[in-house]
């Protein structure tokens, strides 16, 4: 089934997919009629308005790159998972940049979202007119999902069950249950429609007509009343990959009419056991090979003289990652994973190779067969749980200093060719005033040094800064490393 | 920037007026000494276009430009700035009396954006009286000076004014339109005399006829505002370009900051130095043990001390003209320790590089120097840089990348643009049409297959 739908990629499927539909997989019974399908939409809405939710919340948001990030109110839908009150919401939360007015939200690279994703004053209203104020817990970066605790005491809340097994067809009938922003609502809007597309891995999940005018976080589910899908936003064609220029994306936002018609769902599997998953202190980690890969086409392969016509090249072995474990090295062609060959022959298959790997989990033993100079190889890699990225790196925001930093990680160890040990921290957003700056610091910069002291990371930086409170000094002198190069620049800090 | 000879006239109008009304007996004289300085440099000014080779999107084309230049020998040497003739494959030069006259390129030098070209005079025709060379050292602010050149390609145009600066200092990062560092070594005169693109390469004349400084850059956004490179400068890297074709300049792999506010940390108030803020790896410097945030004393004896930035370029410049290899005493305060140092220094290498164009795969590439390897951060200096991709080429197909650093052609080692030249001369008189390259995209390997895109 699955390679069968990589074909069918979403831009290509449409009105012909629709007509080749072959029967909906799971569906109990033949298309209902009319009347009976009212009953069972009733249904559904009154099933569901006691899980979906309106989630308000305050963020420092920048509309573009050229204002200032100001601090709005926004909403975004939810849906209660747990009887304890753990509401699911997209990722997008955290990237509010991505986000336009009256919620149709669009994902972008996370280099082009600069936004500040601190969230605070959080109020989950629930349909049946309750409001509690809730707290933010934690995101699953892998499934692209943040959780919500609601501080509402004793009371039972009634979850939704993502379902292993859910699968839908192009085509096939489906209900959008989204809700309908102020002042109308919030309220649930219960909606007829059809898988449009099923899109290929990586971004494996539904296209789905709907009309709802923020369908982030609505539930895609069967007539059936099964959840299929979670709507975890809208996307759009991205302009042209070459381009180097943020601005180019942001013009799409800006030029992007309310409401395109059209959602993406990620499929119910993704979200199973999302309760359980739920991180208590840590983001949930998936199972990690550490590595980057490249498809091995036939050409290269022919090329290359491989006796193997499909696999994996690998362009680089992170360090200290379960690959270098393993004895992988750059240049290295996976092409067997357990007893299977490895059918990558296109980028574009790559996504299903690195999905095996997500869901083997921590611990899993991955045995690999791999080509090096020719001869056939084996390892055997046991899976870890993934590194922290600068993406959901730790930040630290030092308000004297005007300066924010976030923690070292193996990503921009990685692009930037240092060494595992390395010491320091992250400049996210450097202070505006500073003086003695001959390069201008500049986010990425790495502060190694402040003052006398050495800042080997977070908790150091926060141990001097505790010491700089107590003497208030009237300058403060950072010295940071650019690569190869190294500058000194001093901040004048408020001690107001 | 738009050129305003309205606003010119009526700036050097109301300049001739304020004098005429106030002093009339110095306007007198201040005119008599515009026309005789003027009439000394005219004769030797020639205009420069030169014809040169740019590259975009991941092709070779030829361009032309405009500039200013100035006879300043015998020989029938001309300065001009680097980035007007420093990569001429051609030279088309007007002299002032409107003749067009064949010359070549004997030498360029980036760092400090000096050019030096030779005259090819027809036999028998005389060479213009060159111009006098005069001291930048002796000007002062306030000082009546006059450029002279194309603005505009407007052939023999003067504008006047004052000497705004002799000490700015443009940080080390500045770049020429061609992404070459410059100004290092030298700090700027600043003028409000009128400086458009095409004066660039023209002299900056001082009241005796004496040229003080080449024009090299207005700013962007202003007006009033124009630089010129002092002739000191100028007079010593022409002799280098003339003797070596290049300038050769020593290095230590050090960078420095002022103190300035930084003074208080380095416990600097009572001991005068300039504090280093990077030491290359693989640098002499680094060899012997200096690190950043020492703070350098002196060097060869000389007391070495920048409190403010445009104390640096001396400093550089004093490395720099340091012989190749010597072995050279410095002074380093560390903390409250003061260490005597022995530092040999080695040649500074080329900055920049060149480009090259790789039709029939459709991009076009630029050697890494250390400098470069040093700026985007790159663990060495191996292989060569794409720097342009042709939009649906062969390269472009194949998913080759702009950035990307080619290490490997058909799995042997690339290590220089003369070495993929030389492969691509084999592979394109070959008969193979397929060439795999190996590159790295910031950290990662990629394997690019390119099929060859030949015509026939």
């Amino acid at each position: 089934m699955r390679t069968e739908l990589l074909g069918a990629f979403f831009l290509l499927a449409g009105i012909a997919g629709v007509a080749a539909a072959p029967a909906p997989a799971s569906p109990a019974s033949p298309p209902a009629p009319i009347d009976e399908t009212a009953d069972r939409l009733e249904a559904l809405e009154k099933r569901y308005k006691q899980s979906l939710v309106q989630v308000r919340y305050r963020q420092q948001v920048s509309r573009s790159t050229a204002e200032p990030p100001a601090e709005e109110e926004l909403t975004t839908t939810g849906v209660i998972v747990s009887p304890t009150g753990i509401v699911m919401v997209s990722a997008m939360i955290y990237e509010p940049f991505n986000q336009v007015p009256h919620g149709v939200g669009i994902r972008f690279p996370a280099s082009v979202s600069r936004a500040d994703a601190t969230i605070s004053e959080a109020r989950i209203l629930l349909l049946d007119g309750t409001e509690y104020p809730a707290t933010l817990i934690g995101r699953d970066p892998d499934a692209d999902v943040a959780f919500f605790r609601i501080d509402g005491g004793e009371r039972e809340f009634t979850p939704v069950s993502f379902g292993a097994e859910a699968d839908a067809s192009v085509g096939e009938q489906v209900v959008v249950l989204s809700l309908l922003p102020e002042p109308i609502g919030p309220a649930v809007a219960v909606e007829l429609s059809r898988v449009q597309a099923v899109t290929p891995l990586p971004q494996a999940g539904y296209m789905v007509s709907t009309g709802a005018p923020d369908p982030v976080g609505s539930l895609v589910v069967s007539l059936d009343g099964t959840i299929i899908g979670f709507m975890d936003a809208l996307t759009v064609p991205v302009p042209d990959t070459r381009s180097r220029n943020p601005l180019a994306f942001l013009s799409v936002i800006r030029d992007l009419p309310k409401g395109v018609g059209r959602g993406f769902a990620r499929p119910a599997r993704d979200f199973v056991d999302a309760s359980a998953r739920i991180p208590e202190t840590d983001p949930v980690r998936r199972g990690w090979l550490g590595v980057e890969m490249q498809a091995l086409t036939s050409d290269l392969a022919e090329h290359m003289g491989l006796s193997a016509a499909s696999g994996i090249l690998l362009g680089y072995v992170y360090r200290n990652s379960p690959a270098e474990k393993a004895g992988l090295q750059v240049g290295d062609v996976l092409v067997e994973l357990g007893e299977e060959p490895i059918a990558v022959s296109r980028e574009e298959d790559i996504g299903a190779f690195a999905e095996t790997v997500l869901r083997a989990g921590v611990d899993s033993e991955l045995s690999l067969g791999y080509l090096r100079d020719g001869a056939r190889q084996s390892a055997t890699a046991v899976l870890e749980p993934a590194p922290i990225s600068a993406r959901e790196a730790e930040t630290l925001k030092v308000g004297e200093l005007d300066l924010t930093v976030r923690a070292l990680t193996y990503d921009y160890l990685a692009t930037s060719f240092l060494d595992p040990d390395q010491k320091g921290v992250v400049i996210v957003q450097p202070p505006v005033a500073v003086s003695s700056n001959p390069n201008r610091v500049a986010p990425g910069d790495l502060l190694v040094r402040v003052g006398e002291r050495a800042v080997d990371d977070l908790d150091s930086l926060r141990v001097v800064i505790e010491e700089i409170r107590t003497t208030q000094p009237d300058e403060v002198v950072i010295f940071v490393e650019r690569g190869r190069e190294s500058f000194f620049f001093a901040v004048k800090p408020d001690w107001s | 920037m738009s050129f305003d000879t309205k606003k010119l006239s009526l700036w050097l109008g109301s300049v001739a007026a304020l004098v005429l009304g106030v002093a009339p007996v110095t306007a007198q004289t201040l005119q008599e000494q515009i026309l005789a300085a003027r009439d000394k440099v005219t004769p030797a000014l020639v205009n420069v276009q030169p014809i040169t080779d740019v590259y975009s999107s991941g092709e070779r084309r030829s361009a032309t430009g405009v500039g200013s230049g100035f006879i300043f020998d015998n020989e029938g040497h001309v300065l001009t700035n680097y980035h007007v003739a420093g990569k001429a494959k051609r030279l088309i030069i007007t002299m002032s009396n409107k003749q067009r006259v064949p010359g070549v390129l004997v030498g360029g030098d980036p760092l400090t954006d000096i050019a030096v070209l030779k005259l090819e005079l027809p036999v028998g025709q005389v060479l213009p009286t060159p111009v006098a060379l005069g001291d930048s050292d002796a000007l002062d602010v306030g000082e009546y000076v006059m450029a002279l050149g194309s603005p505009l390609a407007l052939q023999r145009s003067l504008s006047f004014g004052v000497v705004s600066s002799k000490d700015r200092y443009l940080p080390d990062s500045f770049k020429l339109p061609s992404g070459e560092k410059t100004g290092s070594f030298n700090t700027w005169i600043q003028t409000d005399a009128a400086i458009n693109p095409g004066n660039s390469g023209g002299p900056l004349v001082n009241l005796r006829g004496e040229v003080v400084g080449v024009n090299a850059r207005g700013a962007f956004g202003a007006s009033s505002i124009g630089f010129a490179i002092p002739v000191n400068i100028v007079r010593e890297v022409a002799k280098q370009l003339i003797d070596n074709g290049h300038v050769p300049r020593s290095w230590l792999g050090l960078t420095f900051q002022p103190r300035e506010e930084l003074a208080q940390y380095f416990e600097a108030d009572s001991v005068p130095g300039v504090v280093i803020r990077s030491v290359e790896p693989d640098s002499p410097a680094e060899r012997v043990g200096i690190r950043a945030g020492d703070m350098l004393l002196s060097y060869r004896g000389e007391r070495t001390s920048a409190q403010f930035t445009e104390e640096l370029p001396g400093i550089y410049k004093r490395i720099a003209d340091t012989p190749i290899g010597s072995d050279v005493d410095v002074a380093i305060a560390r903390g409250r320790d003061v260490l005597e140092l022995r530092v040999t220094t080695e040649e500074r290498g080329q900055s920049s590089s060149d480009e090259m164009e790789y039709e029939s795969w459709g991009f076009t590439a630029r050697g890494i120097t250390r400098e470069l390897a040093l700026e985007f951060n790159l663990p060495d200096s191996t292989g060569v840089f794409v720097a342009g991709v042709k939009p649906n080429g062969a390269a472009f197909r194949a998913q080759l990348f702009p950035g990307d650093r080619i290490v490997a052609i058909d799995e042997a080692p690339v290590a220089s643009l003369d070495q993929l030249g030389a492969s691509y001369r084999e592979y394109d008189s070959g008969e193979r049409e397929k060439v795999l390259l190996t590159v790295m995209r910031r950290h990662s390997r990629r394997w690019i297959l390119i099929e060859a895109n030949y015509a026939n």
